[in-house]
């Protein structure tokens, strides 16, 4: 049993931006945030194909708070949700978990990304208690990478053919930040 | 189904039973043979017990193939040989490996290992193995060098294990590197 099995997500503000628990309503936004497979090449899973499967989707974000194996918060801008941005692999044995960002094609290019991000590191952190977080990225991703170098995470090393998607082998740009990092910054 | 049995000119992979519990204990409360695994060694016989039925919880997931390493001339298991987080649809894993002190240095991981890779790479047509290993585990770094693995990054402060924050270097092999063709 994780010592952070939640029965919801805790709310965070951030300067623009509402972070919160997902809900059934957001199905609709998920299936636009996660329709473009360009985009999605990059995150964990190919787009949502119809309600229903947007449907299934909150509720496996549900049973990982639950569970207190992932934790990912729905991006609101205006009462709008633009994306999500989670805490996943959670890690209570050795302090640790990573950090996934994905945003609806609209919201691009106004440092919402970072700012959700930012958000999420500090909860992270100084609420859980992690000591590490890490992400990864494709070498090509260049506005992912701008943004963790941002966040001040450092390059760890590059996983060469990690990942099979969009009908090629893909490196991981793999990046670390510590707890420490975090808190001096 | 049960694990294929895998031969060398000097070990044998071959599934783990319930007989073995002896074995494994030895092996797994062995601080030497512990120090850079992944959780602290055994206290217990039962541990051990516990540990056997998730190797057989896991091949039936059929996401981790655990084999006993036995040297061909004897029997009893002398470490167990590990292809773990075996994911289909990126077609990767990651290699552990780990032997009773008193079998170290005579190559034997290695040629485990090796058998290890045939299968992920020859018969699961996997394209990416991973490792990682604790930067002052000089025998295992030689010996993923030995076994054609590039060194591909250092994640700092990856692990809190006996009592220490440890990091980890990452290592892989791809089925397309040059040294790789001697498992295919």
């Amino acid at each position: 049993m994780s010592p952070w099995a939640l029965e919801e997500l805790p709310t965070i503000e951030c300067e623009r931006l509402l972070l919160r628990g997902m809900v059934m309503a957001d199905a609709e936004a998920l299936l636009t945030i996660f329709s473009d497979s360009e985009r999605l090449r990059f995150w964990g899973h190919g787009p949502l194909s119809d309600l229903t499967a947007a449907q299934r989707y909150v509720q496996s974000q549900w049973r990982g708070v639950h569970a207190g194996a992932r934790f990912q918060w729905g991006i609101e801008v205006n009462r709008e949700l633009v994306g999500c941005c989670a805490l996943a692999s959670l890690d209570p044995h050795h302090l640790s978990a990573s950090l996934n960002y994905v945003l609806s094609p609209l919201a691009g290019g106004q440092g919402f990304a970072r700012e959700a991000a930012a958000g999420v590191l500090s909860f992270g952190f100084s609420v859980m208690g992690l000591k590490r977080i890490e992400a990864d990225t494709d070498p090509r991703h260049e506005r992912s990478i701008a943004v963790l170098n941002a966040l001040g995470f450092q390059r760890e090393g590059l996983l060469r053919s990690r990942y099979s998607a969009a009908n090629e082998r893909q490196d991981a740009l793999v990046f670390g930040l510590l707890e420490a990092d975090w808190q001096s910054a | 189904m049960t694990l294929p049995q895998l031969d060398s000119a000097r070990v044998r992979l071959r599934s783990v039973s319930e007989d073995d519990t002896d074995a494994i204990f030895a092996v797994f409360s062995n601080p030497a043979a512990m120090r850079y695994w992944s959780h602290e060694p055994f206290a217990d016989r039962a541990r051990a017990s516990a540990y056997i039925a998730e190797i057989h919880a896991g091949f039936a997931r059929n996401d981790l193939f655990q084999w006993g390493i036995e040297r061909v001339d004897r029997d009893g298991l002398i470490g167990t040989c590990t292809l773990v987080g075996i994911d289909r649809m990126h077609r990767r894993c990651s290699l552990g490996y780990v032997l009773h002190p008193s079998c170290w240095g005579q190559g034997l991981a290695g040629e485990a290992a090796s058998l290890a890779l045939k299968y992920a790479l020859g018969t699961l047509k996997l394209h990416r193995v991973e490792a990682d290993v604790d930067p002052r585990n000089q025998a295992s770094r030689q010996l993923l060098g030995r076994l054609g693995f590039s060194l591909e990054g250092l994640q700092r402060e990856r692990y809190r294990l006996h009592e220490e924050v440890q990091d980890t270097e990452m290592f892989g092999l791809l089925a397309t590197d040059p040294q790789a063709a001697r498992y295919l």
